[in-house]
C-alpha cells in the first residue's frame, strides 16, 4: 500500500484497488508521505523502496 | 521493474523456465517445496507448474496458518464464543474452519456474537466502543501477522482496555519445517522460503536448512517470475554443489528482518513448550502464547476455555497433505464430500489452502486426466 499521509503511528494508506486504509506504522522507523509499505493484517510490517513499491505488495503469507 | 505486470510478463517467464531445463541433471527427479500457502496460491493461480519440466515437483508445505489450527482449537473458540457478553472476533477464512460439530459461523447462526475483523485492531476498537462487551480476537497466523496481534495488545495495555482478550494460535515456522526435515516420508531438494515472513524473521532463522540438512533456500516474492527465478536459483544452487539460504526477494526482504517488530513479539509473546499442529501432531516450541507481562490479556485465562483435542475426521487427509506426502486431488474427499462451500479439511477452506488452491484452478480435472 502506499501512504498518503501520516499521523503519529497511524498512515492513511490507498491500496492497488484505489480503497484506502488506516495502519498502524509503529513497527517502521520512520514512514513519509508517498512511501510504499508491505502491510498484513491492518500493521505494516516493512517499507519497500518506491521503484519495486506495487509489485513488493502483492500476493503474502500469514 | 517496477509495476506488477513487469513481474507477470509471459515472455521473460518462457525464457527462465528455459533457464531451469538447462540447469536440470538428466534423469533425475526434484522436489521443491513451497513452504508459504500464498506462494501455493501463486503457484496455481499463474500456472507455473505448467512450466516446469514433469521431473521438478512442487511439494505444498505447512504455511497457511488457518489450515494447521486443529479442531480442538476451534473447539476453545466456539465454546468462548458462545458465553453470554462475549464479542467474538477472527479473520474471514476462520470462520469456516469445522471444528468437532461446527464452525464459528455455525456458532454465529445459532446466536454467538462472532464477527470478521481484518485486523487484530478492529478488534481493540469494538472493545473501546463497547465497554459492556467481553471482546475476545482469535489470533492466528505465523510471524507475519503476530507483529499486529503484538501491536494491538501493546496498545491496549498501554490504554488501560480491561475488556479485550486474545485467544492465542499464533505459530513460528522454524519448528515444523525441521519436522518435515526430520520425516522419513519425505525427500525434498530446496525449499522456497516464506517471503512475507522473513520480512519479520529475516533470513538468518532458515540457516539451519542448508547447514544441518544440506538443502537449498530461496526466499522468494510472490509473483510469478519471483517464483519461476526462485525455482532456478534453487535448482543453480543443487547444480553448482552450494547449499546456503539466498534472497530473491531482496526488495522487501532485509537479511536482518524488522527488528522492531521482533522486539514487540518478544515482548508480548513467549514460546509454549509445545502446540498442536493439524495433521502434523504436537510440536515443541512450535507456537506463541501470551508472556507474564501479557497474562491479563490472555482468554484462555481469563475464561474456561475447554482445551480438549480433537482427532481428525477419518475421511480428511489434510495431514498427508500438509507434510507434502500426498497431492490434494489424492485425497478421498477432495472435491466431492471436500469442496470449499462444505469443508470438511482446513486446507479447502481457506485461500492459502492447498487444496482450495486445486480447487478453484482447476487442478483436480488436468491432473487426474494426466494420472
Amino acid at each position: 500500500m502506499r501512504a498518503l499521509d501520516v499521523r503519529a503511528g497511524t498512515a492513511v494508506c490507498v491500496d492497488q484497488e484505489g480503497t484506502r486504509h488506516e495502519i498502524a506504522v509503529d513497527l517502521i522507523e520512520s514512514v513519509r508521505r508517498e512511501q510504499w509499505l508491505l502491510v498484513h493484517a491492518g500493521v505494516a510490517i516493512a517499507e519497500v523502496d518506491a521503484p519495486a513499491g506495487e509489485a513488493a505488495t502483492t500476493g503474502g503469507d500469514r | 521493474m517496477k509495476f506488477v505486470d513487469e513481474f507477470r510478463n509471459a515472455q521473460l517467464g518462457r525464457v527462465v523456465a528455459g533457464e531451469i531445463v538447462a540447469a536440470l541433471e538428466p534423469g533425475r527427479h526434484y522436489k521443491v517445496m513451497e513452504v508459504c500457502g500464498g506462494h501455493t496460491h501463486s503457484i496455481y493461480k499463474y500456472g507455473i507448474d505448467d512450466l516446469l519440466p514433469g521431473h521438478v515437483e512442487l511439494v505444498h508445505g505447512p504455511g497457511c496458518p488457518v489450515c494447521v489450527i486443529p479442531m480442538g482449537r476451534v473447539d476453545d473458540g466456539i465454546a468462548v464464543a458462545r458465553r453470554g457478553g462475549v464479542t467474538f472476533t477472527c479473520f474471514g477464512d476462520m470462520l469456516r474452519v469445522p471444528g468437532s460439530e461446527f464452525t464459528l459461523l455455525d456458532a454465529k447462526a445459532q446466536g454467538a456474537d462472532v464477527r470478521m475483523v481484518y485486523s487484530p485492531l478492529d478488534a481493540l476498537r469494538l472493545a473501546r466502543s463497547n465497554p459492556d462487551r467481553e471482546v475476545v480476537f482469535f489470533a492466528i497466523g505465523f510471524e507475519t501477522t503476530a507483529p499486529s496481534t503484538a501491536l494491538t495488545l501493546k496498545r491496549a495495555k498501554a490504554e488501560g482496555v480491561t475488556n479485550f482478550s486474545c485467544l492465542c494460535n499464533h505459530v513460528t515456522i522454524v519448528p515444523p519445517l525441521r519436522a518435515l526435515l526430520e520425516s522419513p516420508d519425505l525427500r525434498l531438494d530446496g525449499f522456497i522460503g516464506p517471503g512475507h515472513v522473513c520480512t519479520v524473521v529475516g533470513a538468518r532463522p532458515f540457516e539451519f536448512i542448508p547447514a544441518d540438512y544440506r538443502r537449498p533456500v530461496v526466499i522468494s516474492g510472490f509473483e510469478p517470475l519471483d517464483l519461476l527465478q526462485s525455482i532456478l536459483m534453487i535448482l543453480r544452487q543443487l547444480q553448482e554443489g552450494r547449499c546456503e539460504v539466498e534472497n530473491q526477494y531482496t526488495r522487501v526482504v532485509p537479511r536482518e528482518g524488522n527488528l522492531r517488530a521482533l522486539e514487540v513479539m518478544a515482548e508480548v509473546f513467549e514460546l509454549r513448550p509445545h502446540f498442536e499442529w493439524r495433521g502434523l501432531g504436537f510440536i515443541s516450541q512450535s507456537a506463541l502464547k501470551l508472556s507474564g507481562a501479557y497474562r491479563d490479556f490472555d482468554a484462555e485465562l481469563r475464561f474456561d476455555v475447554p482445551g480438549v483435542r480433537v482427532a481428525d475426521p477419518k475421511a480428511c487427509q489434510c495431514g498427508e497433505v500438509l507434510k507434502g506426502v500426498i497431492k490434494p486431488w489424492e485425497c478421498k474427499v477432495f472435491g466431492t464430500a471436500c469442496t470449499p462451500e462444505h469443508a470438511i479439511g482446513t486446507c479447502m477452506v481457506s485461500p492459502e489452502g492447498a487444496c482450495a488452491a486445486y480447487y478453484n484452478y482447476g487442478r483436480l480435472a488436468r491432473e487426474k486426466e494426466a494420472v
